[in-house]
């Protein structure tokens, strides 16, 4: 290398490597090896390529230098890697040659140490790619937040401390009606008037807001303070939904309400007043066929007014059950709790229908497990509403066989009560009806038995009253089966139950009926008591137990199968049906049995079982009806202001052999009152010039004086429990609801007369 | 020859700061570092990479990224036999240059293979990696081998790319 050279680059710091067309390395300076890769490898004769491994690809380009087709390369900025500190070097390649020969050409490679330069440019590069990067991914966050604040369907305003408007996306500017710079820098009074900087956040807050159309619509903010790391420059932020279209249909959802309680209202009360005033006519229609069926007849005409009492009863049972449902779905109805007795509500209503069932040929058993307790917390009056509706039911819709009603403990809810039937069944499709007011299986039914079809829909409705479950199992041809399970308390101990227990240990009965169900009630019964039971269902299989065994203490038999000799002198009961062939074949016969009449009443037989084992006094037959004090004369002031009601009521009262007087309004009552004295007052409740609870008021008021107390029975058409409880309220001392028979107010008469 | 192995000349070409060096200090030497150092000039790293039954040295060169005031250095890129075109899926930006890239790489080099890496996997959805994969112009195979989403923090699809386009060019 030429001397000049060395001394040009020298003080540059540069050195040069001279390479051969082979990429041999045929001179170099002395410092050359400071800028190689692989220092050891720069040597004479070697491949240059070896220590400068950036030559390597380059070959073509260093071929066209070489051969004059380019005249210099340039590779900047190579980094050494394989250094202690940074080393960056720039290179130039140039042809050896000024002109290209074959014989000695040759490349000659200059080296610069260009660190310094590369260095500053990487701290300046650095800073700028860093400042870009954090720019990047703040436009990046930004624009994200943006577009969720533009994206937002409800209506988002910052606002300053001061009320200044910040931020609107579009939804707020569609809202109020204006454009985004219309709003910002404006103040919040602007859109609203309201207060809406609350004292604590986040808070919800309902006001009233003008569109830029001068509109007012109602806007329910949620608002909260965007926390700023510089406190006391926090800015408010609203999101907010318009509540005008909402607010409109709660407004209308409320009036409607309001319309729906008054039209309920007024339906109740018109079916109170309805109930009253068809009521008062009735009582006329009910009372003077009463009468009249009482006077001679031809049989013609007894035949008509048979015909018009049937009718004006059936319509008093509609009326009266439309009355309860309308009380039952106005909530008007609650149920009680008081103690009551099990076996008496369930058997009372079972002797009620037993002679409607009997009349029909109909078998009518009722089962109470006697492991139920007896005494039970709850409303005696509503299930035997239910389980007389269940009943009348089953007859009605039996034409053969037998009606059972079981009482059973229910693991899941308390009692069980069903009515089983062998009626005509009712289909699957029509069984969800069944609860439905007004509905029954079908319309030929309604023709073919009668009824409102609204005898369930009351069941329902009394059990949901009474927290309990209803429901039936049917099918079409062999009956059907209605329950109803109450969440009575099953669990209390119950010390009558437990004395009865095993009172009659090692005692035989003999069972004689053909009526399984019966064997089987009456076994049941007696097993629980101790009894060692044989059952015979003819007079055959008596016979054969009576000569296998030793004689039973007591015979249980029915009517048909009493006349077996071998009986005669054993201890027996006689179970007869209420039917009137049962009662005169009982009467005819020469007894010394007990009778006890179907259905059999659990408490009832029990009693007679113990008076034929104990009492040995066979004359007390049960069909002679104790003798009957005669009644006593009482002298009764009637208050009606209704002519045709006068009239039955004081026909009824004369036919029964009381005196009878009458006055048609509360002033009247008072005005007798003064001169004559009266046993009993039958007071109507709603007379003109001065009504039943005014006029019972005064009564009450002046016999404080006295010391004396006129007995005074409500008579009113108001049929609801609320009536009774106002009568009695007002000093009144019982109730006799309209159109009432004459066995009522007999049995009403009896039960004052004797105090 | 230089050497009884077979050297190639690749480079790493795209935007600053989409993870060139990431890249090829995660294959070269399995390490990463969260912390940004911008490369400038050019870093040459060897890699020795082994394809039955040959091996081939690999000379990786890892170019200073493009920015807007400084294109890729055309002399650094001459006598490539590949290129890998990465873009940082996390600004959109960079997948944007990538076509440009491509360009540059094929103008100097008409030969010379691409893979396009999408980096950065770690921080994006899998729905954006799907997006940004359906682009026309990276599903060019007359220009492309391959474009494949990688992570240098994970190490995704890193040896993949490399040794892919190792065997490409041999």
């Amino acid at each position: 290398m030429n001397f000049l050279i060395k001394k040009l680059l020298e003080p540059k710091g540069m050195e040069y490597l001279s390479i051969t067309k082979d990429l041999m390395i045929e001179d170099m300076s002395y410092g050359v090896k400071r800028f190689a890769d692989l220092a050891d490898t720069v040597e004479i004769g070697q491949d240059c390529r070896l220590g400068y491994p950036e030559l390597i690809g380059m070959e073509n380009m260093l071929m066209q230098i070489l051969w004059g087709g380019s005249s210099s390369l340039e590779l900047k900025g190579i980094s050494r890697t394989n250094q202690k500190q940074p080393l960056y070097i720039d290179l130039y390649i140039l042809g050896g040659q000024e002109q290209p020969n074959l014989i000695n050409h040759n490349l000659l490679i200059f080296f610069e140490d260009v660190t310094d330069r590369m260095l500053l440019e990487q701290s300046l590069a650095q800073r700028s790619h860093e400042a870009a990067l954090l720019l990047s991914s703040l436009t990046a966050t930004k624009d994200y937040l943006q577009k969720i604040v533009t994206a937002i369907a409800d209506a988002l305003i910052v606002v300053t401390k001061s009320g200044a408007i910040k931020t609107i996306n579009p939804a707020a500017q569609e809202l109020f009606g204006y454009r985004e710079d219309e709003l910002i820098n404006q103040p919040i009074s602007l859109i609203t008037s309201s207060h809406i900087f609350p004292d604590t956040y986040p808070q919800t807050i309902e006001v009233n807001c003008q569109k830029k159309d001068t509109s007012i619509l109602t806007v329910a903010f949620s608002c909260s303070i965007i926390q700023t790391e510089v406190a006391g420059i926090d800015d408010l932020v609203y999101i907010g939904r318009d509540m005008t279209e909402q607010l409109q249909i709660q407004e209308n959802l409320n009036l409607a309400r309001t319309k729906a309680e008054e039209a309920s209202q007024t339906k109740s009360l018109f079916l109170a007043n309805m109930s009253h005033e068809i009521r008062t006519p009735m009582n006329g229609v009910l009372g003077l066929t009463e009468l009249l069926a009482g006077t001679t007849l031809e049989p013609v005409q007894r035949e008509f007014i048979e015909g018009i009492r049937t009718s004006g009863r059936n319509l008093l049972t509609i009326i009266n059950e439309i009355l309860d449902l309308s009380k039952l779905e106005a909530g008007q109805v609650q149920a009680e709790e008081y103690e009551f007795d099990l076996r008496d509500c369930v058997e009372d209503v079972v002797d009620l229908l037993a002679p409607l069932a009997h009349g029909k040929n109909l078998e009518l058993t009722c089962m109470i497990n006697p492991n139920l307790p007896i005494a039970i917390w709850g409303d005696r009056a509503k299930l035997g509403q239910i389980l007389t509706n269940f009943l009348s039911n089953a007859i009605k819709f039996t034409a053969v066989g037998e009606i059972i009603v079981l009482v059973e403990p229910d693991p899941e809810t308390g009692i069980n009560f069903s009515v089983i039937d062998q009626g005509i069944g009712i289909s699957a499709e029509t069984i969800n009806k069944l609860f439905t007011p007004f509905t029954q299986a079908d319309n030929s039914t309604t023709r073919k038995y009668g009824g409102t079809g609204l005898g369930l829909a009351i069941c329902k409705q009394l059990t949901q009253l009474m927290d309990g479950k209803i429901g039936v199992e049917s099918k079409v041809g062999e009956g059907s089966r209605f329950w109803v399970s109450l969440p009575y308390d099953t669990n209390h101990a119950d010390s009558d139950h437990q004395s009865q227990e095993f009172r009659f240990s090692g005692q035989t009965l003999l069972v004689v009926d053909s009526h399984t169900t019966t064997r089987w009630l009456v076994s049941t019964y007696a097993q629980s008591w101790g009894f060692n039971v044989a059952e015979a269902s003819n007079k055959e299989e008596a016979l054969d137990f009576l000569a296998a065994h030793p004689a039973p203490d007591l015979v249980i038999t029915e009517l048909a199968l009493a006349n077996i000799p071998e009986l005669n002198h054993l201890p027996v009961i006689i179970v007869t049906r209420t039917n009137p062939e049962d009662t005169q074949l009982a009467i005819a016969r020469n007894s010394d049995s007990y009778f006890l009449p179907k259905p059999l009443r659990l408490t009832r037989l029990l009693k007679s079982i113990e008076n034929a084992l104990y009492d040995h006094l066979p004359t007390q037959s049960r069909v002679n009806p104790p003798s009957t004090p005669s009644p006593k004369i009482l002298n009764i002031l009637l208050a009606e202001d209704n002519i045709i009601n006068q009239k039955v009521a004081s026909t009824l009262l004369k036919n029964l052999g009381h005196t009878v007087e009458i006055a048609a309004n509360g002033a009247e009552v008072l005005k007798l009152l003064s001169t004559n004295s009266y046993d009993i007052i039958l007071m109507d409740c709603q007379m003109p010039v001065l009504d039943g609870f005014a006029t019972t008021a005064q009564i009450r008021q002046q016999e404080a004086s006295t010391g004396m107390r006129t007995i005074i029975i409500a008579v009113t058409a108001n049929a609801m429990k609320e009536d009774k409880e106002q009568c009695l309220a007002s000093g009144m001392d019982d109730y006799l609801s309209k159109p009432f028979y004459k066995t009522e107010i007999e049995a009403m008469l009896k039960k004052w007369a004797k105090s | 020859m230089v050497d009884h192995k077979v050297s190639k000349k690749i480079c790493l070409v795209g935007d600053f700061g989409v993870g060139k060096t990431s890249l090829v200090r995660r294959f070269v030497d399995r390490s990463f570092s969260d912390q940004y150092l911008t490369t400038v000039g050019v870093k040459i790293s060897r890699k020795l990479v082994e394809i039955n039954p040959q091996s081939l040295q690999l000379l990786i060169w890892d170019l200073e990224g493009s920015s807007k005031f400084k294109a890729i250095s055309a002399t650094h890129l001459q006598g490539a036999s590949g290129a890998i075109i990465v873009a940082d899926l996390s600004r959109a930006e960079t997948v944007k240059h990538l076509e440009d890239h491509i360009h540059t790489f094929l103008t100097i080099n008409p030969k010379g293979m691409i893979i396009v890496a999408l980096n950065k996997t770690d921080l994006v959805t899998t729905e954006a990696i799907a997006q940004v994969q359906k682009m026309p112009e990276l599903n060019d195979p007359t220009k492309i081998l391959g474009v494949y989403p990688t992570s240098a923090k994970t190490g995704d699809s890193v040896d993949q790319i490399f040794t892919k386009l190792a065997i490409a060019i041999l």
